[in-house]
């Protein structure tokens, strides 16, 4: 059911934007929310604003950079990009995240008897 | 690792670039919105519903931004600049909060801070030198007597040449001399000491030398060093006459230097080598003072070695005065030392008790106007947050955090803390001046400084901030701790506050029964100054002059030549014009130390107190004689023994006759009664009628040692001329310690009069917080139920009635508080009652009358809201809402 969203664990935002910066290149806060959802297939039920926090978050980090420029529909917005300290991040935080999962879920399946 | 730090700078740089970044976001927050916008229209809503529902997609703005800020920059000082700002204008907005505020805490922590000053300088403070634990004073102890002596210099000698525990061993003595430099003669506190007393102490000074050991000798001794008080650099090298002794100024000694002993009244101006005694007071070279060791006069203080402990010291001390005691078991027999560590031993250690006592009775009344002035702030924060009710909720609805409301509230508190330190400083500096001065405030004269050293500040901003933050915290978390929508619904002036009722209540009443408390010490101690000045002393005080004789050296002047020259000096004083009368006595007034005498009559055994009185001293002193005559010069050793009883001495021994001409036998010798006078409290004001007995001073076993002399006019004037007159008869003997009898009663009455300032003060502050308290809250409850009276009104409840409702509910507070504090005065008189003279500290009258005085003040304070409350038109009241 649609009702049924999860929301984002916490720490895997910053992952998700990256890597979502990683694949498709400058986008502006609203153009990562909808990739997000989308990528989900709206399972994620994505805080809009919660985007900005981690936006400025990682900003700060220098692991993205900003600047202004101009939307699909001609409209100024600012546009994201991924830097270098954040494509090392990225690849470090991921290589992480896939052992962890995997460890989370073979554990899951034991417990369950499967 | 360097992503942290790169984290910080940009935190730092966006913090300083904050309005820009915050345009920056708003108009990101814009485009957001307005992408979100085409979509929903895109997806088919209309215009007006896609920018609802974009909104709603996107959340609250107004938190967005907060967060926002909170995330990129420093959130905390972001938020205390953004506080303090506002909370000066919420303070500015309310001035006579701020003032009262300010001004309660001021004087709460002003009085705190000059106490802990005087007991830090009085007791606790180490002394200013360097390593001022190797410092400690050798007393000697007389075991037989139990009392505390002055070391001799023969004795000095013998433990400075012993000694291994001290690495310095020094000696010195206070003496007030006459000093003349310049235009300039005074009579000041110089300071003999020897000649390592200044490299024990490893004080350097301020200009020239300190002195050296070879200063230290009759040779050598004339040199001086000086006060920075009284002189500076470019002095050294020049004259200055110590008792008309020419010296020369060879070092300045600093400022900050105060002596190490406290007891003397006043800090020592001037300095000289110990030897040089000898050359300002010729008696003591008459005397040989030097040599003998039967004559103590020094004071001794020196420095351990390293490591050493005062126990270490105090075992060997002991040890060589066991030697001395025994090699010298005339003098010395019963004599034992004892070390104290200086920074202790700051006055005689008999005084340490009684200072004490004095300093802890001013330590609680401080601390009880502290209390008073926490439960003030409290109730004045209380009534002000929840004022602020509306506002509060506004903000949190508006999305403030309750903490970020709290940290507001505390900001303010903490703001308050700042200028109240300041004013509670100059309170302090100002009580501090007082207490100083004060002469005899501890039941003995202390030479302490009363100044504001860093030790004192830092108390003081302690004291302040904790006292706001901790009283600041309560209101805080209580008006911070609502459901949003009721607060906001309500209206101005009908906030149903219950819960803050209770804490009002009782932090009113706990400020009513301090102020009872602080108001009876202060009549207390009131009553016994009045007391004492109402009270028929039984002698006239006023243009009473008094001053003692020395003695003589042994052997230098017979009593016969002392005598015959005291009567010369009485004869030529009465005839000098703008005297009276003069008369010799055995004691000056208000003197206390009295002879004790067993005298038999009829079979019974009578102590009395015994006078020795020279002719004339009833008339001169002021006490009536009732019957009978005084003595006079005929009266003299060969001449029968004569006797002059009191009134109370005569009703004991002879109810209802005629004393004069009866015979009384004083240590087996019969004296035969020549007159009757007066009861006194020359001896002490606080004196109750006892037997007092004078005998001649001519047929007595030593001349009397103390002149009286009753002036017309300024007493205190005349001392250079009776000096004067003196030193032209007898030279070796000469008069000292010049005192109109005036001072020495108001010097005896000091204790009570400084107490009874003390607390009177106090209280009257408690008073006046206290019904600033009553008055603020009931006009507050009185406002809060405008609507509530308003309605009885309509509905026909008389407005005598509402009063009475208001006025009973404070009057109610008012009661518990005044019972409470009357219970616990009652409960703590007793630690008072050494203080205390001349009436109980029960007294009836001083509890029913502060009970009174306070009850009244709290109906005033009451009266003008309920007042207010019956004034209520009920259809504005109404109409209001």
């Amino acid at each position: 059911m649609a009702e049924s969203k999860s929301e984002i664990l916490p720490g895997t935002l910053d992952l998700m934007v990256l890597k979502t910066l990683d694949a498709m290149g400058p986008l502006h806060g609203y153009g990562i929310a909808k990739r997000i959802e989308q990528v989900s297939r709206e399972a994620l039920r994505v805080n809009q604003g919660t985007i900005y926090l981690c936006l400025v978050r990682l900003v700060n980090k220098g692991w993205i950079s900003a600047s202004w420029g101009t939307s699909e529909n001609h409209r100024k917005a600012k546009f994201y990009s991924i830097t270098n300290a954040g494509r090392k991040q990225l690849i470090a935080e991921a290589a992480n995240w896939v052992r962890v999962s995997g460890v989370i879920g073979r554990l899951l399946r034991l417990d369950s008897g499967l | 690792m360097w992503t942290p730090i790169r984290e910080l700078v940009s935190r730092i740089t966006a913090f300083f670039r904050s309005r820009s970044l915050d345009s920056d976001f708003d108009a990101e927050l814009e485009s957001h919105l307005a992408m979100l916008e085409e979509d929903g229209v895109r997806r088919g809503m209309a215009p007006q519903q896609a920018r609802r529902a974009a909104r709603l997609t996107l959340g609250g703005a107004a938190q967005l931004r907060e967060a926002h800020r909170e995330t990129r920059g420093l959130p905390f000082l972001d938020s205390l600049l953004q506080d303090v700002p506002y909370a000066l204008r919420s303070l500015r907005k309310t001035p006579a909060f701020t003032a009262a505020a300010v001004l309660t805490l001021g004087i709460g922590i002003g009085a705190n801070t000059a106490i802990f000053s005087t007991i830090d300088e009085a007791l606790f403070r180490p002394l200013d030198f360097p390593r001022p634990d190797q410092l400690a004073d050798i007393f000697a102890f007389n075991k037989a007597s139990r009392t505390f002596l002055s070391i001799s210099y023969p004795d000095y000698e013998e433990l400075r040449a012993r000694t291994a525990t001290f690495q310095r061993l020094s000696a010195f003595v206070r003496m007030p001399l006459n000093v003349s430099w310049g235009d300039r003669n005074e009579r000041l506190p110089v300071e003999a000491v020897t000649g390592n007393f200044f490299s024990m102490l490893e004080l350097p000074p301020a200009a020239g030398r300190a002195f050296r050991d070879d200063d230290d000798s009759i040779a050598g001794g004339r040199v001086a060093m000086l006060s920075e008080e009284l002189a500076d650099a470019s002095s050294i090298g020049g004259k200055i006459l110590i008792e008309d002794e020419p010296f020369t100024i060879v070092g300045i000694v600093p400022k900050r230097y105060h002596g190490t002993n406290l007891n003397w009244g006043q800090p020592p101006r001037v300095w000289i080598p110990l030897q040089a005694t000898a050359i300002v007071q010729p008696r003591f070279r008459i005397l040989d003072i030097f040599r003998q060791r039967a004559m103590p006069w020094l004071l001794v203080t020196g420095r351990l070695g390293p490591g050493v402990s005062v126990a270490r010291a105090q075992a060997e001390i002991q040890t060589i005065a066991a030697a001395i005691a025994q090699s010298a078991p005339a003098t010395n027999r019963d004599i034992s030392e004892i070390v104290f560590s200086a920074s202790r031993a700051k006055f005689w250690p008999a005084y340490r008790a009684s200072i004490t006592r004095s300093l802890t009775v001013f330590a609680v009344a401080a601390g009880l106007v502290l209390l008073l002035t926490c439960a003030n702030l409290s109730n004045l924060l209380l009534n002000r947050a929840v004022g602020r009710r509306r506002e509060f909720a506004i903000r949190l609805s508006l999305g403030a955090g309750r903490g970020r409301l709290v940290r507001q509230l505390l900001t303010e508190s903490l703001l308050l803390a700042l200028p109240s330190c300041a004013a509670a400083l100059g309170i302090a500096y100002g009580l501090g001046r007082i207490l100083a001065r004060f002469p005899n405030a501890m039941g003995l004269s202390l030479a302490l400084d009363g100044g504001v050293e860093n030790r004192v500040l830092c108390f003081c901003m302690a004291l302040s901030v904790v006292t706001t933050v901790l009283f600041g915290l309560a209101p805080a978390l209580q008006t911070t701790r609502m459901a949003v929508l009721p607060a906001l619904k309500e209206s101005g002036n009908t906030v149903s506050g219950g819960g803050h009722d209770g804490l009002r209540n009782l932090l009113l009443a706990v400020q009513v029964a301090f102020s009872i408390i602080l108001l009876v010490g202060g009549g207390l101690f009131g009553r016994s100054v009045m007391r004492a000045w109402s009270v028929d002393l039984g002698f006239r005080s006023e243009g009473l002059l008094t001053a003692g004789f020395s003695a003589p050296p042994p052997g230098s002047v017979s009593a016969e030549r002392l005598r015959s020259a005291q009567q010369v000096l009485i004869q030529r004083l009465r005839a000098l014009p703008g005297v009276e009368s003069a008369a010799l006595a055995s004691d000056a007034p208000q003197n206390q130390l009295h002879s004790r005498t067993e005298m038999r009559t009829n079979g019974a055994v009578i102590t009395a107190d015994r006078h020795t009185v020279g002719s004339d001293f009833f008339h001169t002193v002021g006490i009536r004689l009732l019957s009978g005559r005084e003595f006079n010069t005929r009266d003299d050793a060969a001449g029968p023994k004569v006797a002059i009883v009191n009134q109370t001495l005569a009703a004991r021994l002879w109810p209802g006759a005629n004393p004069i001409g009866r015979s009384i036998a004083v240590q087996k010798a019969a004296m035969q009664v020549v007159g009757v006078v007066r009861d006194s409290k020359y001896g002490s004001v606080w004196e109750e009628p006892h037997f007092d007995l004078y005998v001649a001073d001519l047929q007595a076993g030593a001349p009397a040692m103390y002149l009286i002399v009753r002036t017309r006019g300024n007493p205190a004037g005349f001392a250079s001329t009776v000096a004067k007159e003196w030193s032209g008869i007898l030279s070796r003997s000469p008069l000292s310690d010049f005192r109109t009898a005036d001072e020495l009663l108001s010097v005896a009455l000091a204790p009570q009069r400084l107490a009874a300032a003390v607390f009177g003060a106090f209280g009257l502050m408690a008073i006046v917080l206290a019904s600033v308290g009553i008055y603020s809250v009931m006009a507050y409850a009185v406002a809060r139920r405008t609507r509530e009276i308003g309605i009885r009104l309509a509905m026909g409840a008389k407005p005598a009635m509402v009063m009475r409702l208001v006025l009973g509910k404070s009057m109610a507070v008012a009661g518990a508080g005044v019972a409470a504090g009357i219970s616990i005065s009652a409960l703590l008189a007793r630690f008072v009652a050494p203080q205390v003279k001349g009436v109980s500290v029960y007294d009836g009258a001083t509890f029913a009358s502060v009970a009174a005085l306070v009850g009244m003040v709290a109906f005033f304070a009451a009266s003008i809201p309920a007042r207010r409350a019956a004034r209520i038109d009920p259809q504005a009241a109404l109409r209001a809402e």
